[in-house]
């Protein structure tokens, strides 16, 4: 489970990117966070990670609190970023061994993560080649598996289907509800209001470090979500 | 989990291509200057054989011969010829107990920047291919986003950086101690010198000892700056900058800078006063001898002329030597001490200008890892030292062996002057004076004399990973 607790992080610039956020994110719920860029998606996300100190509030992954004990909460938590970057000079299979060993699955082997990637939709011809020659829906897959291998039961995705081609995006969301039906808690930060419609069990939109919309799923499919979306863009548009 | 990241950074920096480069270069010129230092050797050493036998055959015992000493080549030189080509390398005794020195001429106009030799390589080739192999370490993985990746697992920072440092710098020594084992051995078996002998190898193992310790200081101030820069581009910018202001500016400056906070005469005007200096003395006590010798005549022959023709009376000699001693004794005091007043206190100001210099060139971890080279390799600033004490002590022999074997006699009279020479030792006793059990420092005090400088370059090492450890465990994952 994801808990955010009057959340807030101010850089030392004076930008406040994330202001008082409160939110629970349950096991088997996938939540999607929607807002334009520079309105606290990935900030929220770094701080779960513990990529950056929260200037108050508190994150708490599984009932651990982040500040506090950052290094086991890892252990609870996968991420899969934007655009996945990994090791080029190494085959997704060696990628995949070493994040899989450093979320601490040490006695997994070479079929295990074939059978890791066959199920992400890798072509298995790309299993044993170099990673600097795959497309980012490619190596997004490989990001997804890696999360998957890890098998923590919080998901972190930070905009993972930008760039990707539709089939991608489509199959990336089927693995999300199984992993959902698996009774993973999934944070996906993203723009896309079509997957979130499909997929999401709730949906929040974030303006300027705040959530300003929350929306269950009963509630969003009865109002038009695209709709709401824009009307809180626009009004960040006309904010002087 | 150390060793999951410490394998990976392995496995990444051996299939990385700069491995391979810096595996080719290293095996072309280890060995080559190795080989070609081994040759450069052996033709030093015959030229100072050379060099020897012509002296001991051209010269004859006489009580005002020249003897010469010459410094032979350290067979370490082929680790570092350091000051060997501007050291102090013959002595050339005189019988007034003033002896010469003379300094060697580098054989080539195209030496000014230099031989590549070991102490070379590993301070300015494998110093800047250290930075080129960590440069992007941690900026390339932050830039990229691998950092994100690897942060969202249970790894500490520290963790990271350690299994970067390590595992690079292990990467980096293969190719390095590999040549440099392949190069040992080529000098083996030229048998020029027995560099596996108890005489030599301590000396080695502390070479290849302060070559590692600085290469790891290079690997943690690549490191640093890779940690702290937002990007790779401005890491390698700012460690070239680094680089040259240590590897090419400082060490090039530091002299210039001494020699304008504290300017000392060079040794041509120093050497011209002391020259005038005994040129006055000199002519004091002639002046004080012709007038004892004219007394002496005065008294001895009230009634005789002139003598015009200028031929010494012997009875007038007798006389003249045994009541000349105490000026001699007072001029060859007054000599000493003025000579030595001047010396000491040019020495002293030289000494002071060094210093500052030193000062100054301890700035640049390579200036300090290349001086620690050649004072290894017996071509550094201690030996020369050396010399110089030996050359007084050379001097010392030939007074005793050559010099104190001849009574030499000389008499001043207005308008003329004579001299004698008497040899108490029968011909054949004197042998001509060699300077042949060169001794040089032993390593245990070249090592006690330099320790500050590797403790330097140790607090340099330390500084340098304490910065790359702030760095790096202290940024923001963004």
């Amino acid at each position: 489970m994801l808990q955010a607790i009057e959340l807030t992080k101010r850089y030392e610039d004076g930008q406040l990117a994330l202001d008082a956020l409160n939110l629970e994110i349950k096991p088997g719920e996938i939540f999607f966070l929607l807002g334009a860029n520079g309105a606290g998606k990935t900030t929220t996300i770094n701080l779960f990670l513990n990529f950056i100190e929260p200037t108050s509030g508190q994150a708490i992954i599984d009932g651990i609190d982040v500040m506090k004990d950052p290094l086991e909460t890892k252990n609870y938590i996968s991420y899969v970023s934007e655009n996945v970057m990994l090791y080029g000079n190494f085959t997704a299979r060696q990628n995949l061994d070493f994040f899989a060993k450093l979320g601490g699955k040490s006695h997994l082997n070479k079929e295990d993560y074939y059978t890791i990637m066959r199920k992400v939709g890798l072509q298995e011809q790309a299993f044993e080649k170099k990673l600097k020659t795959f497309s980012k829906g490619m190596r997004q897959k490989v990001g997804l598996a890696i999360a998957i291998i890890k098998d923590a039961p919080n998901i972190l995705l930070d905009e993972p289907t930008s760039g990707l081609d539709p089939k991608s995006a489509a199959e990336l969301m089927q693995i999300l509800k199984n992993l959902r039906n698996a009774g993973k808690s999934i944070l996906m930060c993203t723009h896309d209001i079509l997957r979130a419609k499909s997929v999401a069990d709730r949906v929040g939109i974030m303006k300027e470090g705040r959530l300003v919309m929350l929306r269950d799923r009963e509630e969003f499919l009865q109002d038009d979500l695209e709709q709401l979306y824009l009307e809180y863009m626009q009004e960040t548009v006309m904010m002087p | 989990m150390f060793k999951t990241l410490l394998i990976k950074e392995i496995q990444a920096s051996i299939i990385d291509f700069r491995f391979w480069v810096i595996t080719l270069l290293c095996i072309c010129i280890i060995p080559l200057s190795f080989y070609v230092s081994v040759k450069n050797y052996s033709q030093r050493l015959s030229d100072y054989r050379q060099e020897v036998q012509t002296y001991r055959e051209a010269t004859s015992v006489w009580y005002d011969m020249v003897a010469e000493g010459i410094h032979p080549p350290s067979p370490l030189s082929i680790f570092s010829q350091g000051m060997d080509e501007k050291m102090p390398y013959k002595v050339l005794t005189s019988r007034d107990g003033r002896y010469r020195i003379e300094t060697a001429k580098p054989d080539n106009k195209y030496d000014l920047m230099g031989k590549m030799d070991f102490a070379y390589i590993v301070v300015m080739v494998l110093s800047i291919l250290a930075l080129v192999f960590t440069f992007n370490a941690i900026s390339g993985d932050k830039e990229n986003g691998i950092f994100r990746m690897v942060l969202s697992n249970p790894v500490l920072r520290r963790q990271v950086l350690l299994a970067k440092l390590i595992g690079n710098y292990l990467v980096f020594l293969i190719p390095f101690l590999l040549s440099l084992l392949i190069a040992l051995l080529i000098v083996w078996f030229s048998g020029m010198v027995p560099i596996f002998s108890s005489q030599f190898f301590p000396a080695v193992l502390i070479m290849l000892g302060v070559s590692l310790l600085f290469l790891l200081t290079l690997f943690n101030l690549g490191l640093w700056v890779s940690s702290f820069a937002k990007n790779s581009a401005l890491s390698i910018n700012v460690l070239l900058l680094i680089w040259i202001l240590t590897g090419l500016v400082i060490p090039k400056i530091s002299p210039i800078i001494s020699g304008v906070i504290y300017p000392v005469e060079s040794t041509g005007v120093f050497e011209g006063k002391k020259a005038y200096l005994i040129a006055n003395i000199i002519k004091e006590q002639r002046a004080e001898e012709t007038e004892l010798y004219e007394e002496i005549k005065a008294e001895l022959r009230p009634e005789s002329e002139i003598n015009v023709s200028g031929n010494m009376d012997d009875e007038v000699n007798v006389e003249f030597d045994n009541r000349v001693l105490p000026i001699r004794e007072k001029y060859e005091k007054r000599l000493a001490s003025e000579v030595d007043k001047l010396t000491v206190d040019y020495k002293i100001r030289v000494d002071k200008q060094n210093r500052i210099a030193g000062a100054i060139s301890s700035l640049s971890v390579i200036n300090l890892a290349n001086n620690l080279m050649a004072e290894f390799s017996a071509t550094g600033a201690t030996e020369a030292e050396n010399f110089l004490n030996q050359a007084k002590q050379f001097q010392e022999q030939v007074n005793t062996d050559v010099y104190a074997k001849f009574i030499f006699r000389e008499y001043f009279s207005k308008g003329a002057s004579s001299s004698s020479v008497q040899q108490i030792a029968g011909a054949g006793e004197i042998k001509i004076p060699l300077m042949d059990a060169y001794r040089y420092v032993p390593l245990q005090d070249v090592f006690m004399n330099n320790l500050k400088d590797i403790l330097l370059i140790a607090a340099y090492c330390l500084l340098f990973f304490v910065g790359a450890f702030i760095s790096f465990t202290r940024f923001d994952v963004r």
